[in-house]
């Protein structure tokens, strides 16, 4: 009698403890419906607790503008190791720059100057950078007498021969010093668009303040000639829209007329057509 | 024989006396300097965790975020000497430290406004200052580190902790970032003060890349951008390489409405340290200074 209760004692508690196992831990019992229901409390917890974090990948360039700077740099340096003189050559232009900035740097210490691309988030993420030594930046523009000293070497239908004559005898010499272009320490190359200005690339040149080159829009369409007086500076070309219609005729100190760059095909004293007539020498 | 005895006792007893005086020279200098870089690393510590629990403790709703947990942070100062190498390592580190700190630009909104109800300007915490001291091999009159030396140290040097560069760590390291230098023409040199400052994301809302302008230009200041500002006629400004000079001032560079995190290095010259202090719209340290 004695074992039989011992043995219901053990028996009764057993069967409840089965029991319970089944009705919590089958699939669909009891406790897979409390866990359910502290996940849904979690994840709302989660959504009101704590700050919310974003994350930062490395910044890149797009194919095309990398290509762009890549391009740009094997001209410099080509134009650099050249041994011509008062030579032109072509990087072959910038694509749509939006969202990016190109800066160059003259660093005066180092000789070099430093090309930064800026992209990424906030459009302030550096994703390039490359010295390229033994040369400082310059630019056709500045002043009017930069500009027309520049017209008159070599927007004419002369010959080589005898704009090289010119050169060498009335500009940059100790003689008569006219500069035809102006060194610079800083040029910043981007993307501009709005509702009231003219869209596409711009340059500009921070220490030439406002007034002079910076406050025009898209002021690069260089057809992507570079120039080289001395194979040390390397110029870019501002430019400005023609008021006077298609020819190569209103240049001021913000730069050159976009025709006289090849905007007008039918231009024959604009630098690309003088190149493929062999009136002006290419560095390459 | 007796007083010769005397005399070998007081000599032994000398030296057991100077030996012990120059052991306990030797073990509290030891625990003395242990100490205080405990007591650095304490308060890095203790600021690191306080932002942390700052920002797991914040609490949202409605688009709304408040954050209740205060800040225990501390500037700490730091006299610090060695080769040009050495200097730019223990100032990249210390930048890299307080861009750790404060949570690596990881925080959606910043980490000192106590609620994203009301945006307003950004504010800067001075993690530390740093003086530079002379060293046998980098002296006061020798040519400092230019401003361009230390932007590209940033630019090459791994930042061992992270296995990364430091332009990098700051740039993606945990969320996006950027590292701006105000140094003046002299550059990093012994002899100078530094202060490195966190300041925070603008809570505007709006994406605002420009950092410095001149008359609606950009100065095309990017992720890293070693600055070198000049005293000249209309005071202190922005010059750029070969001296020339913008009418760019450290208000435009500190009141800017940025949505990033950044690090400031900034040259504690008595004109800059003036208008950095006016311009950045300083947290107070649990000093309360």
């Amino acid at each position: 009698m004695v074992a039989i209760k011992k043995l219901i004692s053990y028996i009764i508690p057993l069967i409840v403890l089965i029991l319970f196992v089944m009705f919590y831990y089958n699939p669909t019992g009891a406790f897979e419906s409390v866990k359910n229901v502290v996940s849904d409390v979690n994840a709302s917890l989660d959504s009101i607790i704590g700050a919310e974090e974003v994350t930062a990948s490395k910044p890149t360039l797009p194919p095309a503008q990398q290509a762009d700077v890549d391009k740009l740099i094997a001209t410099m340096e080509r134009m650099k190791s050249s041994d011509t003189k008062f030579c032109f050559d072509n990087y072959g232009g910038f694509s749509n720059l939006g969202g990016t900035t190109i800066t160059l740097t003259y660093d005066p210490s180092r000789k070099s100057t430093f090309i930064k691309v800026l992209r990424g988030v906030g459009g302030v993420q550096e994703v390039f950078f490359k010295e390229v030594e033994g040369m400082k930046p310059c630019v056709i523009a500045g002043s009017e007498d930069v500009v027309e000293t520049f017209n008159t070497a070599f927007l004419n239908t002369n010959s080589w021969d005898v704009k090289s004559y010119f050169l060498n005898n009335f500009i940059d010499t100790q003689h008569l010093k006219k500069e035809h272009f102006t060194p610079v320490n800083s040029i910043q190359i981007t993307y501009k668009s709005g509702w009231d200005v003219s869209d596409g690339n711009i340059i500009r040149i921070p220490e030439f303040g406002t007034g002079t080159v910076n406050d025009v829009n898209n002021n690069l369409i260089d057809g992507g000639m570079l120039y080289t007086p001395d194979n040390e500076h390397i110029c870019f070309f501002p430019t400005i829209p023609d008021p006077f219609g298609p020819s190569c005729d209103g240049s001021d100190k913000d730069g050159l007329d976009d025709d006289c760059l090849g905007a007008d095909l039918t231009e024959d004293i604009s630098i690309t057509r003088q190149l493929k007539e062999g009136k002006l020498l290419s560095c390459g | 024989m007796v007083h010769k005895i005397h005399k070998k006792g007081d000599l032994g007893f000398l030296v057991a006396i100077i030996i012990v005086i120059l052991s306990f020279m030797l073990i509290a200098g030891t625990i003395f300097g242990f100490m205080s870089g405990a007591e650095e690393k304490e308060a890095e510590t203790l600021c690191k965790d306080s932002v942390a629990l700052r920002a797991a403790a914040s609490f949202s709703a409605g688009g709304v975020e408040a954050k209740i947990a205060p800040l225990l942070c501390q500037t700490i100062d730091k006299k610090v000497s060695g080769s040009k190498e050495e200097v730019q390592q223990i100032i990249a580190d210390k930048m890299a430290r307080c861009w750790e700190i404060f949570g690596e630009g990881r925080y959606k909104t910043s980490v000192f406004e106590n609620t994203n109800a009301f945006s307003g300007d950004s504010k800067c915490f001075v993690c530390s200052t740093i003086l530079v001291e002379d060293d046998r091999n980098f002296k006061g009159e020798d040519t400092g580190v230019t401003a361009l030396e230390f932007e590209n140290f940033l630019r090459t040097a791994d930042y061992p902790k992270k296995s990364m560069k430091y332009l990098d760590y700051f740039q993606y390291g945990g969320g996006p970032g950027y590292v701006i230098g105000v140094l003046t023409p002299e550059g990093i040199k012994p002899g100078r003060a530094y202060g490195i400052a966190f300041k925070a994301k603008s809570t505007s809302g709006e994406l605002n890349p420009i950092i410095g302008t001149v008359g609606g230009t950009s100065i095309g200041v990017g992720a890293v951008s070693m600055l070198v500002f000049g005293v000249g006629t209309g005071g202190l400004g922005l010059l750029i390489a070969g001296g020339a000079a913008l009418g760019v001032g450290l208000a435009d560079l500190f009141q800017e409405d940025v949505t990033l995190d950044g690090i400031f290095l900034v040259d504690l010259q008595k004109d800059i340290q003036k208008e950095f202090y006016k311009s950045c719209n300083l947290v107070a340290d649990i000093a309360g200074t």
